[in-house]
């Protein structure tokens, strides 16, 4: 908010993280886990508001067929990520 | 203490709580701090039958860390609010910064 | 192993209290035991010879009388087995010390002891009860029973069996006990009392596990009252009245008389003195003072001869407490636990102290005064809560008329955007424009008609003068403000996303700023504005161009290059889009009309034209294009349509005139974003032309632009439709062809109408099939259409 804003837009990494507000984004967790959604907010935690998630959960099953891995989707309207799971953030075109 | 200040916007309100053991427990959100520690009331677990043990309780404190996700009504949410509360408060973060 | 030799266990029932009698107190009960006793004088006398050493020979005896009450009068055999000169030798030294020390502890508590008259005397109908508790022998041991050995009289107030056997031989009593005391511990207790008065109230403590007991159960030389008094010490809550003191205090007078008689002659005549000195004073705790001086000066003048008194020792210790009235004993206890409990009180706030060095205590402090700052400063308090100070401001608002912060209406403006309201205002506006323009033409049907016919004859498309004299002068202009940007040619998505976030940044501090305007008086017509809120206007004209120069609507349009000009890029971001408003507000006309310019001159490649265009065999738009034309049609068209509707007609002209040369007419007309800006020019310079205040040249002008665009769209008037379906919303193509329709000369309405008939009869079949609800609206829709060519649905049955 001060003069030098327009040279220092992305001077920090999460200055990126900023272009994606309100813009799609692919968002991976721990937990073989990954979100898709629209990026309302986020903090210097990498807490995450995200709008018309999908959730991808990866389940590698525990057979002897090792190979197959199982994914559940769900969605959620809005969701808020608290930033200890969150990975990395990209941003994403929109599907 | 954007998100603080996001919730606080959302009490009286019922989201659902995934915490990182998977456990989700639906209820009226009662108050939060600025450790996005969490009251719950009126709660009831996602799945009882895996978690017999919690169907007498009424009401939780949940420790902000072990939260993954809170499922919210989006109709309680302003997202462009949201938005141009998360660019100020990334611009008071810059400007603390430098 | 009493004193005198006397075991108070040998015959209990002699000595144990009657049962018949009314309790300790009755007097007669206690003393029946003396007048039977017809030895007491012998053994007295006894006592008297062995332990007399000379040194009484100059004594006053006057107050001897007093020892029988003192010591006891023999109530019991006593025995030969004592050696008082032995006993004393022993302890004669201590027994100096003490007196000492009793003298230096009793004199200044000797003068406030007269004066401290009580207002009662012998009052209480309860007199004989308390005779034997109040004895003068007992106040004469006051001081040294009280502080004598505790382990020993313990007993007797703890053991109700031993006080029974004590009570009737309490005279004797007392001195053997005191014997129990070794020398050592004596000195021992002596010191320790002597050290500190505390001390010594802590001793009193084992008296008071039977505080109740105390009246009855001591034995009438021990001073009740400094028990009590010393009970009272421990637990001032419970301090009695000065009236219970003197319960305790009259009966003396009683009991002396009472004794009298039985006392030996020289105590009886000591007595008498005492009972003369009564009726001045009147006062039974003076009198009983009095008693307790008199002895003592006589134990003082004739050390020798109590040496029943080796218990002496105590008294000194104690006399300041036992001497003093009881009202102010009880006064000093009280000031004392008071002091007592104002000490503990301040150990305990004071157990933290030293805890912070005052560098810290000055850290903390800045610390508190840096919040108290920043919760005064308001600016700090809503960058911290912003969310939640704004969403509430909007939800809190119960009552759409209450005014709200202008950091509220900021959002609430947008708030109605996303919902839907600020959209269906949005239609409702355009839907009025072209119901005025309609109107309008029916009205004046003569007028438009002749209008028409005699513009007909002139339409010269050769020599068409373009508004374009009026884009070249905004173009210049432009040019001349142009400042040195890099090229966005190349802007990939990031920079276009940073561009975006940088307006932002601006928009958020011109906000901030806005508010700021709050703080400054506002400003008088009547006076020049004030400096500050010329500062104020400086920064906000500093910021407000800022603002546009960062949307980078003045970067160089260059027809030739394929990219997108860069604020047209940017406008394909939904954030670009919902910003636009909140930029508006703080844009100047100029910078309006520009942007308005630039939107028109690109209109063909808008992202919602270019995708909003129906792909062969579609139904619907993909719902991302759908969100993002809903988006721009909600925040981006009603900023211009306000503009538009109070442009002049040049202005239109020179807008529709630019749509015609440098875009693709016809690809627009096929988008619902398109189609509202055709709607927008046609319907406004319709209702100018109406209003007839335009000169003739505009309006030749104007006929020329919409015969152009006339014969550009012709056979191009049905793919302005969205694909058909009954439940399709072609509302916005009615009201496009309905601004047409009311332009139109005969023969192009003929054309018009030819055009779309089969959508028209499709309508009216679907609204006949439709809900009423619908089908109304569609009838409607229809009709608008028909109406601006004098026709009506009705007629096509």
């Amino acid at each position: 908010m001060v003069e030098t804003d327009s040279a220092s837009a992305i001077s920090e990494p999460l200055d990126l993280v900023r272009l994606s507000l309100d813009e799609h984004v692919f968002v991976k967790l721990r937990g073989d886990r990954e979100l898709r959604g629209r990026l309302h907010a986020y903090d210097s935690h990498c807490n995450l508001v995200l709008g018309d998630v999908e959730e991808t959960i990866y389940i590698v099953s525990e057979d002897e067929d090792d190979d197959s891995v199982q994914t559940i989707k769900k969605n959620s309207e809005m969701l808020f990520v608290r930033g200890d799971s969150v990975v990395l953030i990209s941003p994403t075109a929109e599907s | 203490m954007l998100f603080f200040s996001f919730f606080k916007t959302l009490v009286d309100h019922e989201v659902t709580i995934e915490l990182k053991n998977d456990l989700k427990i639906t209820g009226i959100l009662k108050s939060v701090d600025q450790f996005l520690n969490i009251k719950l009331d009126e709660i009831r677990v996602v799945e009882e039958g895996k978690y017999p043990h919690l169907s007498a309780v009424k009401n939780v404190f949940i420790r902000g860390s072990v939260v993954r996700y809170v499922h919210l009504p989006a109709n309680a949410v302003d997202t462009a609010l949201l938005e141009d509360a998360t660019r100020r408060e990334a611009a008071n973060v810059a400007g603390k910064a430098r | 192993m009493s004193f005198f030799g006397f075991d108070p266990s040998s015959n209990p029932n002699s000595r144990s209290h009657p049962s018949t009698a009314p309790g300790f107190g009755a007097a007669p009960d206690h003393f029946a035991g003396l007048s039977l006793r017809p030895g007491n004088d012998d053994e007295d006398g006894i006592d008297f010879e062995d332990t007399y050493d000379g040194l009484g020979d100059g004594l006053d005896e006057t107050d001897d009388a007093l020892n029988d009450d003192t010591f006891g009068d023999g109530g019991a055999p006593v025995g030969k087995d004592f050696d008082f000169a032995g006993s004393t030798a022993r302890v004669a030294e201590v027994l100096e010390e003490e007196h000492e020390i009793f003298e230096r502890n009793r004199k200044p508590a000797h003068k406030p002891i007269i004066p401290t008259v009580g207002p009662t005397h012998k009052t209480t109908t309860t007199e004989h009860q308390h005779i034997p508790s109040l004895a003068p022998d007992m106040s004469l041991w006051a001081e040294p029973s009280v502080p004598a050995p505790q382990q020993n009289r313990q007993p007797q107030y703890s053991a109700p069996e031993h006080v029974q056997n004590d009570f009737p031989t309490q005279a004797p009593r007392a001195p053997p006990s005191k014997k129990f005391m070794s020398l050592e511990e004596v000195e021992a207790e002596i010191l320790a009392q002597g050290r500190q008065q505390a001390h010594s109230a802590q001793q009193q403590l084992h008296h008071v596990p039977m505080p109740g007991m105390q009246p009855v159960q001591l034995p009438p030389h021990i001073p009740v009252t400094q028990p009590l008094g010393q009970f009272h010490h421990q637990g001032p809550a419970h301090t009695p009245s000065p009236g219970a003191h003197q319960q305790f205090a009259t009966p003396p007078q009683e009991h002396q008389n009472f004794l009298m008689h039985q006392l030996p002659p020289h105590m009886q005549h000591m007595l008498q003195q005492n009972q003369n000195m009564l009726p001045q004073h009147l006062q039974a705790a003076v009198h009983e003072r009095m008693l307790q001086q008199q002895l003592q000066e006589q134990i003082r003048m004739q050390p020798r001869e109590p040496l029943q008194q080796q218990p002496l020792p105590q008294p000194q210790v104690q006399p300041p407490m036992a001497r003093i009235a009881q009202e102010e004993r009880a006064k000093l206890l009280e000031e004392e636990s008071k002091r007592l409990k104002r000490n503990h009180k301040i150990a305990q706030l004071a157990r933290y102290n030293g805890l912070m060095t005052p560098q810290d205590k000055n850290f903390i402090q800045r610390i508190q005064l840096q919040q108290l700052v920043s919760i005064g400063n308001t600016d700090d308090n809503t960058a911290e809560d912003f969310y939640y100070i704004v969403h509430s401001a909007i939800r809190a608002r119960a009552n759409p008329q209450q005014p709200l912060s202008q950091l509220a209406q900021t959002y609430l403006f947008r708030n109605g955007g996303r919902n839907n309201g600020r959209r269906d205002n949005h239609m409702q506006r355009m839907e009025q424009q072209v119901a005025r323009a309609v109107a309008a033409a029916k009205a004046h049907p003569k007028a438009s008609q002749l209008v028409l016919e005699g513009s007909l004859g002139k339409i010269s498309f050769s020599n068409v003068k373009t508004p374009r004299p009026m884009l070249n002068i905004k173009r210049l202009d432009s040019d001349q403000k142009h400042l040195a940007h890099k090229s966005y040619a190349n802007a990939d998505r990031k920079t276009l996303l940073a561009i975006v976030e940088t307006v932002y940044d601006v928009l958020l501090e011109v906000e901030v700023h806005e508010r700021e305007r709050s703080k400054i008086p506002p400003p008088n017509p009547n006076a020049p504005p004030s400096e500050a809120a010329q500062e104020w206007e400086a920064k906000r004209v500093e910021l407000a161009d800022r603002l546009y120069e960062e949307m980078r609507v003045l970067e160089p349009i260059d027809p030739a290059s394929r990219t997108r000009h860069p604020f047209i890029a940017i406008l394909s971001f939904g954030k670009m889009k919902r910003a636009i408003p909140r930029i508006f507000r703080h844009l100047n006309p100029e910078q309006r009309v520009t942007i308005l310019t630039m939107i028109v001159v690109h209109l063909d490649v808008l992202d919602v034209v270019r995708h909003g265009v129906y792909p062969p065999g579609a139904n619907q738009l993909p719902s991302a294009v759908r969100e993002e034309v809903d988006m721009f049609a909600n925040n981006v068209l009603p900023p211009l349509l306000s503009y538009v509707y109070e442009a002049p007609l040049s202005i239109v002209v020179g807008l529709l005139g630019l749509l015609l040369e440098r875009v693709d007419v016809i690809l627009i007309s096929k988008t619902k974003i398109g189609i509202a800006f055709l709607t927008m020019f046609f319907s406004r310079a319709e209702l100018l032309k109406q209003s007839g205040r335009s000169d003739e040249k505009e309006l030749q002008d104007w006929q020329n632009v919409y015969n152009r665009f006339f014969d550009m769209l012709q056979g191009h008037w049905m793919d302005c439709f969205p694909p058909s379906g009954r439940f399709v919303e072609d509302q916005y193509v009615w009201q496009f062809l309905a601004s047409m329709a009311v332009g139109a000369n005969e023969i192009q309405q003929r054309e018009l109408v030819g055009a779309v008939k089969d959508r028209v009869m499709e309508n009216v079949q679907a609204s006949k099939v439709l809900p009423p609800e619908i089908g109304v609206q569609k009838r409607e829709n229809v009709n608008l259409f028909m109406r601006a060519m004098g026709l009506d649905v009705e007629l096509l049955g």
